[in-house]
């Protein structure tokens, strides 16, 4: 017995070490590509170091972060010795057929390139001009519209690089924009096309080189912060978000299936050690965007999930019932999951105006999304409870406790997008002095917090059974993602449509499919009390 | 009592809470269908709306009072639902005394007008008397009375539109009407990427000077051939007032002695037309021997009470018109004159191509390039439709369109989206059965009625007069480094009543007499000039909403987790 125990604990040592090495470093790189990785760039209003230029870039042209087993920045030196041959890599990615069909190119090739392209640009640019009538006249552009966009997009990033209209990589004294070495050259800095030959042939002068123009042009644009640039690389490389996801995951498996009495604590470090790695990546991202972190769709998922398992640990403290965490660390892993693969932009970028830095906004926006965090994780807890009362022997008492457990978390969600939509209309009010202007996303706030409301009413007339708790928290979280989601991508109309990207309605539904198969199951079976 | 029970119970609390989830939720979809404006209308801004929100005020009222009264474990419900009766309250009053508008502002302007939602009719008389009617929203096709209560008369909104505009359009009238020559033709050239349409019409009653066209060095023309043909037409004035924010149009026969403007109660007398002015010991006159080609106009205008005189040069559009200056403006007038250029004005014009009319409507063409000197020498070509002009300028050819014998030049009122201002047809009855309908362009009135009781219709965009003004001093833009998307906008304004000078930003807005001012939007215009857009707001209710928000919260807290202290139970 001792035996079999002390086996699983190093099958476990085994797992969080094999954790550690799939969430940090994927390889170990050399010294010439760290220090390339950190070379500041002028791109989207910003400075930031290649790799991350790199990512972006690529991630825009191709839709993924490597090419040809190759790291994005290794790719991206590449094309720096010699920019022009970029119009001949076939790297930038069409999958739409009627697109490609619409363009006359091959079907069965997912690249292109530019070359390739450019004498379908016309046509490109016929579509694009008539998703902007369409968008002028308020109408949904049709599907092949918006993928010509795309495209129009990833075609005129890989133009602007191969003329090297992009690689602003010069600083000018006395000037916000900074220039491209291969349009000027200044004569107080080294040459930069010269420096980068050297790659990959002789990588020792090409570091030497390197951290010499890093510290040239340090000397010479005070609004470069290298250490800033030192997180953002160290941010990429590391990937903070992808190891609270593992974590999170090898937290739930040891609450689940080690009933020992370690297993307890350690998958409390686990989770904390998670929270510590996704309270960093949060962290880094204010800092190096110098914003706070619930900006566009991407940030909000991450925060809320912050939120959400914040909300776990709390109530796991207070009620000393595992549900929270187990139900916490899950549904935390799903949400990470999830975020990666909605097509939103997790890049780091600047913002419209409207959104920069706001007291109240920010206040607003990390109330209301700690919210959904509280709704997410009743809506977990929920559907443990159904699942329980429906499949196993739940008895009275646990269900009573897994009940109030929902309800506690029910009222602080309650609390906070009360508290949050009135901070919404206080920012408006201060902004546009208009409190209410019934815009969709106040609206639909709203409705979420009237049907929640629901059950608060329903519980203090004492109206409603511990299924029926479960059942609404279930119920009321689809509220929360037509609140959060919907009224960005389904209704796509009002003020807050500024956060708005495209895509991953797929997921979406998967996840409506999910619920909605999960539901029925619950209401046709019996309970096995 | 029971009453009061009754609207106060938990049942009717759900079943309001419940109608208004859905009923929220269908009114977003509409609006996502149907647009925001209609969705407000039919939903948000509507009466019914304000009496659903009533009934919740009721219900919480009564729910309140059934706890009379109070005891211990009652405070964390009394205080939460005191919160929303005031929060409700404050609504109320911003829903029905709040001002939010929008006011443009150029540099170095002064303004003190701000533009609300939606539209209004007004209906003035020659006294001023002034009747204003707000035109809510409908669908088009069911003419809708707007009750001015002007005896004799009933007048209708027969269509509105949100954005449109005025088109021009150039037809073929019948035989019958009169002779008016006019040319379509494309103007193409491979070697200088040239391809343009023009038009050439020998009477346009929009425009004196459309009868030639001059693209980059070329000139057309088109004008009869017998030299004696009369072919200018008589000059016209167009005004704009600034103090009524409305623009007329009128032609200017300089044999009569009094002509009533179109569209107000305005009138011209004393006119003078001087087609080649010259002032000569400080007076005006006309001088056709020395001076070509000088139009200018002196008229006095005049209403009931005011009249003010001006003279205005067609060729030095930036010379004030207003004689005496300040103290005699009391229409505050922009004034344009568009007079007839008389053919061959300054020296002829090569290399052009002219077009020849008869009144048999023969037509025939004549193309001179630099090296042409002497027009009699250049042979004149019979001109057929759908032919191909070789110009021998480079490779440009001409390629006439369509000919016209009896053009018409017709203004139509349509929906254009990108335009900024609207339009509605209305319809006027009388009480003699007879009916009249006409198109009303955003401050271009109608005039309407008998001789002796006449009427001025305007559609205006609802607007609103501040008791302070504002002027905007500076307006400066800060983009993102390396972009030209901004980062932030401001301005720099001066106040009066209290006068201040102040700094107004993008998130920093200016209170001031009981308004707020931000900076919602720019414009940076080549021609124009820089303008801020401010939106200015004013919200009587947001103490109560603020107020009864923090009670809420505190009645909440003490609901969610103090409860047990209050109600002495053990959780």
């Amino acid at each position: 017995m001792r035996a079999l125990m002390s086996k699983k604990f190093i099958l476990f040592f085994i797992l969080i070490l094999a954790s550690f090495s799939l969430a940090g470093c994927q390889k170990e790189a050399s010294n010439a590509l760290m220090a390339a990785e950190r070379i500041p760039i002028q791109h989207n209003g910003r400075l930031k170091p290649l790799s991350s230029f790199s990512k972006q870039t690529l991630k825009l042209v191709a839709g993924k972060e490597r090419w040809e087993k190759k790291d994005a920045t290794v790719f991206m030196l590449e094309i720096l010795k010699n920019p022009f041959s970029a119009q001949s890599i076939s790297f930038i990615r069409i999958d739409f057929e009627p697109l490609k069909e619409k363009l006359n190119l091959d079907k069965s090739r997912v690249y292109f390139s530019y070359q390739e392209l450019s004498a379908q640009a016309e046509t490109i640019q016929t579509l694009v001009r008539a998703a902007k009538k369409n968008r002028d006249a308020d109408v949904r552009p049709t599907a092949i519209q918006q993928k010509a966009e795309l495209l129009y997009n990833q075609f005129k990033t890989v133009e602007a690089l191969s003329s090297g209209e992009s690689l602003k990589f010069i600083p000018v004294p006395g000037r916000t924009d900074w220039l491209s070495p291969y349009e000027f050259h200044p004569p107080f800095l080294p040459d930069f096309k010269k420096i980068v030959i050297l790659y990959g042939s002789k990588d020792s002068e090409f570091l030497a080189g390197t951290e010499d123009w890093i510290e040239k042009i340090k000397n010479g644009s005070p609004e470069l912060s290298l250490s800033k640039i030192n997180l953002e690389v160290f941010y990429n490389h590391w990937k903070p978000f992808e190891a609270a996801a593992v974590f999170y995951l090898f937290a739930f498996l040891l609450f689940t299936f080690v009933s020992k009495p370690w297993g307890r604590p350690a998958g409390v470090i686990l989770m904390a050690t998670a929270v510590v790695c996704h309270s960093f990546g949060i962290l880094t991202r204010v800092i190096v965007l110098g914003r706070p972190p619930v900006s566009n769709m991407y940030e909000s998922m991450i925060f809320m999930n912050w939120a959400l398992v914040v909300f776990a640990l709390v109530f796991y403290a207070i009620k000393k019932n595992l549900a929270a965490l187990t139900v916490g660390s899950l549904v935390s892993a799903f949400i990470m999951i999830y975020a990666d693969l909605l097509p939103i932009d997790s890049s780091l970028e600047v913002l419209v105006p409207v959104l920069r830095s706001n007291y109240w906004l920010s206040i607003h926006v990390m109330t209301i999304v700690s919210s959904y965090g509280a709704f997410g994780l009743a809506m977990g807890l929920g559907h443990r409870h159904l699942f329980l009362n429906k499949f196993t022997r739940f008895s009275k008492k646990a269900e009573k406790e897994s009940a109030d457990l929902i309800y506690r978390v029910i009222q602080l969600g309650v609390l906070l997008i009360g508290t949050g939509t009135v901070l919404g209309g206080v920012w408006a009010n201060e902004s546009w002095g208009r409190f209410w202007g019934w815009d969709p996303k106040e609206t639909w706030a709203l409705i979420t917090f009237l049907g929640y409301l629901i059950v608060i009413h329903l519980k203090f007339a004492k109206k409603i059974s511990d299924f029926q708790i479960a059942l609404s928290s279930v119920l009321g979280f689809q509220l929360v993602l037509m609140t959060w989601y919907g009224v960005n991508f389904v209704l796509g109309r009002g003020l807050h449509s500024y956060g708005a990207g495209t895509g991953g309605m797929n997921w979406v539904i998967y996840f409506l499919i999910f619920e909605a198969v999960f539901l029925s199951f619950i209401s046709v079976r019996k309970s096995s009390v | 009592m029971s009453i009061i029970k009754r609207l106060g119970s938990l049942n009717f609390a759900l079943f309001l809470i419940a109608a208004l989830v859905i009923l929220l939720s269908v009114s977003t979809f509409t609006e996502s269908v149907y647009g925001t404006p209609f969705a407000q209308n039919l939903i948000y801004n509507a009466g019914w709306f304000d009496i659903f929100l009533g009934l919740v005020w009721i219900n919480i009222f009564c729910a309140t009072l059934t706890r009379f009264p109070f005891q211990k474990k009652h405070i964390g419900f009394v205080i939460t639902h005191i919160g929303i009766l005031a929060l409700l309250i404050g609504a109320f009053l911003s829903r029905t005394l709040g001002i939010e508008g929008q006011m443009t502002i150029f540099e170095d302007e002064s303004k003190n007008r701000i533009l609300l939602h939606g539209h209004s009719l007004k209906v003035v008389d020659e006294d001023s008397k002034i009747r204003e009617i707000n035109l809510v929203p409908f669908k088009n096709g069911k003419p809708r009375e707007i009750k001015f209560n002007i005896p004799g008369l009933k007048i209708y909104v027969t269509r509105f539109l949100e954005h449109a505009g005025e088109k021009e359009s150039l037809v073929e009238g019948s035989a019958a009407e009169a002779s008016n020559h006019a040319v379509e033709a494309t103007l193409s050239g491979e070697m200088m990427g040239i391809h343009e349409t023009f038009v050439l019409i020998e009477k346009d009653p929009f425009d004196r000077n459309a009868y030639f066209k001059e693209i980059g060095p070329a000139h057309f023309e088109i004008k009869p051939k017998s030299p004696d043909a009369p072919t200018l037409l008589l000059p016209r004035l167009l005004l704009h007032s600034k103090t009524s924010n409305e623009t007329f149009e009128v032609e200017l026969d300089p044999n009569a002695k009094e002509i009533k403007i179109p569209g107000s109660f305005l009138k011209l007398s004393h006119i003078r037309y001087l087609p080649n002015a010259k002032v000569k010991d400080s007076v005006l006159v006309n001088d056709p021997v020395e001076v070509h080609f000088n139009p200018a106009v002196e008229f006095e205008i005049s209403d009931k009470k005011h009249s003010e005189n001006h003279t205005k040069f067609m060729l030095f559009p930036d010379f004030e018109s207003l004689k005496g200056g300040a103290p005699n403006n009391f229409f505050d007038l922009e004034v344009k004159l568009d007079a007839p250029i008389p053919p061959g004005w300054n020296a002829p014009k090569t290399p052009s191509l002219t077009f020849f009319t008869t009144p048999n409507h023969e037509w025939s063409y004549q193309v001179r390039s630099s090296h042409d000197t002497d027009p009699d020498k250049v042979p004149f070509h019979k001109l057929e439709r759908n032919e191909k002009i070789k110009t021998g300028w480079m490779d440009m050819q001409v390629e006439v369109r369509s000919l016209f014998d009896h053009a018409k030049v017709l203004k139509q009122i349509g929906e254009q989206k990108e335009s900024e201002s609207s339009a509605a047809e209305i319809l006027i009855r009388r009480y003699d059965g007879s009916e009249e309908r006409v198109w009303l362009l955003e401050k271009k009135p109608v005039i309407f009625g008998s001789d002796q009781n006449l009427f001025k219709i305007t559609l205006e965009p609802k607007s609103v007069t501040l008791p302070f003004s504002i002027k905007l001093k500076d307006f400066r833009k800060v983009d993102y480094p390396g972009t030209s998307s901004p980062s932030s906008f401001e301005s720099d304004v001066v106040v009066t009543n209290p006068s201040a000078e102040k700094t107004i930003s993008m998130n920093k807005p200016l209170d001031h007499n009981g308004y707020r001012i931000f900076q919602a939007s720019y414009i940076q215009d080549e021609t124009l000039g820089e303008a801020s857009v401010f939106s200015i707001a004013k919200n009587p209710g947001i103490r109560f909403i603020y107020s009864g928000a923090i009670i809420i919260l505190i009645g909440v807290i003490i609901l969610f987790y103090f409860h047990p202290f209050f109600t002495g139970k053990k959780h």
